[in-house]
């Protein structure tokens, strides 16, 4: 792997240990400490979920074809980013600046996203694009481990110091940003770029082309029957007595598998066939429905056996998907390719969280969760019908 | 030395230096700027700094639970005020920051006092019991409700699964009722529901979860699996309570008697409701959109009649009221934009008069009877 792909990783790590920390103490400051009331923090979590995050994406995602500037732009996002700490600091308890800040922050990851995804893949090999990824997600994952652990551990030292929070939390964006900077460099075969062709447009018409088209129609079916981990973790904690102060243990669990398997399973993936891989992946995913459905209330280690089974999922799949992508989209659109991918698995994703959450709330979990299931099974078969081996999947194409 | 800048790994390995010692010296003011003396509440004349360690039967002529009141006294004591005692969460800065305290009534020339070992997000006190909710902050912070007795003693500890939001004691003492947000989970959605159980306080055992109630409207049964339930208050017989029914985006007064596990409604666009001490008027906010944002006005609905009355209160409060004697009303609001900091006011419960501070760096207050 690419020493690029460490670098980026570092990125990733300090990042998301400044997110995470701000993200995991934001719901206890919102309604504990400014007395405001989880509907109004709803108002929050709505902006958190808006649609301007997939238009900037895209936006990021043709800005950066455009200039060749991947590492400018990339730069840009997690710039927005970081100024929203020092941002929530000035705020203070300033309701509507907190809904401001928290759009804003969600902006700067939407537009750094695919520029970020594609200085990975254009520093990588083709034959080890699945290993860069996992590289990648890996530190990713960890940088959200350790964030809420530095949040807690600063609290419980300095009991509600939240600006303390905020300031750490700006100091580790602000070091992620510098990795970035200092070193991490554009790839050097941007002369393939041609300006002209690229556009939004350019971007959606890579759905057409044969190769393409079918992972990302694979993708979107497969995001369609894939709940957020919020309806998982409540599932998991809706059978039996957990308190929702072991929900971050949750995440815990989820994350740490993610970071560990992550990189044997990458190469596995380009060992293997990245295909196979990813549907495994699903697969689990459906294991964990059907486990929540035959055993509703199963006890904490079939539970934590379950969030492992998370874990090992997302680390089969999300930057499986990615490197698969990559290795069929032209340099010369690499960013808004993947910009538009990650824009349909969006969509999907959010409208299965939506249609999951309006029949459990209708007809109960155990009508709700049969249906996922059987939806999961239908984009499992169509997936693996579009994407049979492809025998020139490491192919570069211009 | 320019050129010594030009190596990108010196560059951050001095940005990291730079880092780490603005952060120790950042947290280093901070924990000085916390341990300097605060003043506490609004009555004190001195730093509180010396805790007072509440063990003993707290002051005779004013004792924390009248346990042989009667209903008829109760009644009389709006018209002559008899001594009372106002029992609160601390929001001064300091170490004693989300402390139980409690003041006698009136409180002129007093300083708080401190009960040691009793940090609560919420209280409440009435006949001889208390209820406090507290966090138990760490990597995993966890919740607890805790029963206690006239001399701050620990009665029982019950697990909380949740945060922290509303707890009531019913006047003779012998129920407490807790509301928590069962959350999702913060990285993704927070789609919170509540939990309300009314525990029994001479065991610690749960009497029940309001959600196993049988609520009927208009008669009609009245069922839907997206039933929340917050803000329990309790009628001056300790049988009966109200409380507010969220569902499909309305929040319902329900009425809720405990011997039967039923309830019904009888109000809407009630959250947080309060009874007067005589039991006839509810206190509670009223929910209004404004300009796509949330805003709680202060209303008074008289039970018997249905008569709603706006009280003088401009503010959006969020928060359920406490009532001080038959004609005031209390609640808490943010100090500041900024800080955590939290003032109760007072506001006459006729509509007529305007609010006034009643006690500043407090929250959750209680008034004992």
């Amino acid at each position: 792997v690419n020493p690029v792909v460490w670098k980026l990783g570092f990125t990733s790590l300090l990042t998301d240990i400044s997110a995470e920390m701000v993200n995991s103490i934001l719901p206890v400051y919102v309604v504990l400490h400014l007395h405001m009331s989880p509907l109004q923090y709803g108002a929050i979590d709505a902006v958190y979920n808006g649609m301007a995050v997939t238009v900037l994406s895209l936006a990021g995602g043709v800005l950066a074809d455009r200039t060749g500037r991947y590492k400018e732009i990339a730069a840009a996002g997690y710039g927005i980013s970081a100024i929203c700490k020092p941002l929530l600091l000035a705020a203070g308890g300033a309701w509507g600046w907190i809904t401001v800040i928290t759009a804003l922050d969600r902006t700067g990851k939407g537009f750094r996203t695919a520029p970020r995804d594609s200085l990975l893949s254009l520093h990588s090999a083709p034959e080890s694009l699945a290993s860069a990824f996992a590289v990648h997600r890996a530190l990713d994952a960890g940088g959200s481990l350790i964030g809420p652990i530095v949040a807690f551990a600063l609290l419980s030292r300095l009991p509600g110091a939240f600006d303390a929070v905020w300031v750490t939390s700006s100091v580790f964006a602000l070091l992620g940003l510098a990795v970035l900077w200092l070193f991490v460099d554009n790839p050097r075969t941007l002369a393939a770029a041609v300006p002209g062709r690229v556009s939004l447009g350019a971007g959606f018409g890579l759905l057409l082309t044969a190769r393409f088209g079918k992972i990302a129609m694979a993708g979107a079916a497969l995001s369609v029957a894939t709940v957020s981990d919020g309806f998982l973790y409540l599932l998991l904690q809706r059978g039996g007595d957990v308190s929702s102060g072991l929900f971050p243990l949750f995440f815990v669990v989820t994350a740490a598998t993610y970071m560990l398997l992550s990189v044997p399973v990458g190469y596995l993936a380009d060992a293997w066939g990245r295909g196979p891989v990813l549907l495994s992946g699903y697969c689990v995913l459906g294991a964990i429905y059907i486990m929540i459905l035959l055993f509703p209330e199963m006890g904490m280690l079939s539970r934590a056996g379950c969030l492992v089974l998370l874990g090992l999922y997302y680390a089969a799949t999300e930057g499986v998907l990615m490197a698969m992508s990559s290795a069929v989209i032209p340099v010369a659109l690499r960013a808004t390719g993947l910009a538009v991918l990650a824009t349909l698995i969006g969509v999907g994703k959010m409208s299965a969280s939506l249609i999951f959450g309006w029949l459990w709330e209708r007809y109960g979990a155990s009508t709700a969760v049969p249906i996922l299931a059987l939806l999961l099974a239908g984009a499992v078969v169509l997936a693996a019908f579009l994407l049979r081996k492809d025998p020139h999947q490491y192919e570069e194409l211009v | 030395m320019k050129n010594w800048f030009n190596s990108p790994v010196r560059l951050f390995a001095a940005l990291c230096v730079v880092c780490v010692l603005g952060l120790a010296g950042y947290y280093n003011w901070i924990r000085n700027k916390d341990s300097a003396p605060v003043q506490t509440g609004v009555t004190v004349t001195a730093g509180s700094g010396s805790p007072a360690v509440v063990r003993e039967p707290v002051v005779p002529s004013a004792p924390l639970a009248p346990t042989a009141i009667d209903d008829k006294a109760r009644s009389v004591s709006s018209t002559a005020p008899a001594a009372k005692r106002i029992v609160f969460r601390n929001t001064a800065m300091g170490s004693h920051y989300g402390n139980l305290a409690f003041l006698n009534y009136p409180m002129t020339g007093q300083t708080p006092q401190f009960v040691k070992g009793f940090s609560c997000e919420v209280v409440h006190v009435a006949g001889g019991q208390g209820i406090c909710l507290t966090a138990d902050r760490g990597v995993f912070t966890t919740y607890t409700a805790r029963l206690f007795d006239v001399n701050f003693q620990d009665r029982f500890t019950i697990p909380l699964k949740g945060v922290p939001s509303r707890c009531r004691m019913s006047p003779n003492g012998k129920v407490a009722v807790f509301t928590v947000f069962l959350t999702g989970h913060s990285y993704t959605s927070m789609d919170f529901t509540t939990q309300t159980i009314l525990l029994e306080t001479g065991s610690g055992a749960v009497i029940a979860n309001l959600e196993d109630f049988a609520v009927t409207r208009d008669g009609q049964p009245f069922r839907a699996a997206d039933f929340n339930y917050w803000g329990v208050t309790f009628t001056p017989d300790s049988k009966n309570f109200f409380c507010t029914l969220s569902s499909n985006r309305k929040h319902y007064l329900v009425k809720g008697d405990i011997a039967s596990r039923t309830a019904s409604v009888i109000h809407e666009n009630v959250e947080c409701p309060s009874l007067s001490p005589d039991g006839a008027r509810v206190a509670y906010k009223k929910r209004f959109v404004i300009d796509n944002r949330l805003v709680w006005q202060l209303h008074i609905l008289d039970v018997a009649s249905g008569k709603e009355e706006a009280l003088a209160e401009r503010r959006s409060v969020d928060d359920q009221l406490e009532w001080l004697d038959e004609n005031h009303v209390l609640y808490a609001l943010p100090e500041s934009e900024t800080g955590t900091g939290t003032t109760v006011w007072q506001v006459s419960a006729d509509g007529k008069k305007p609010p006034g501070v009643f006690l500043s760096k407090a929250y959750s207050p209680a008034v004992v009877r």
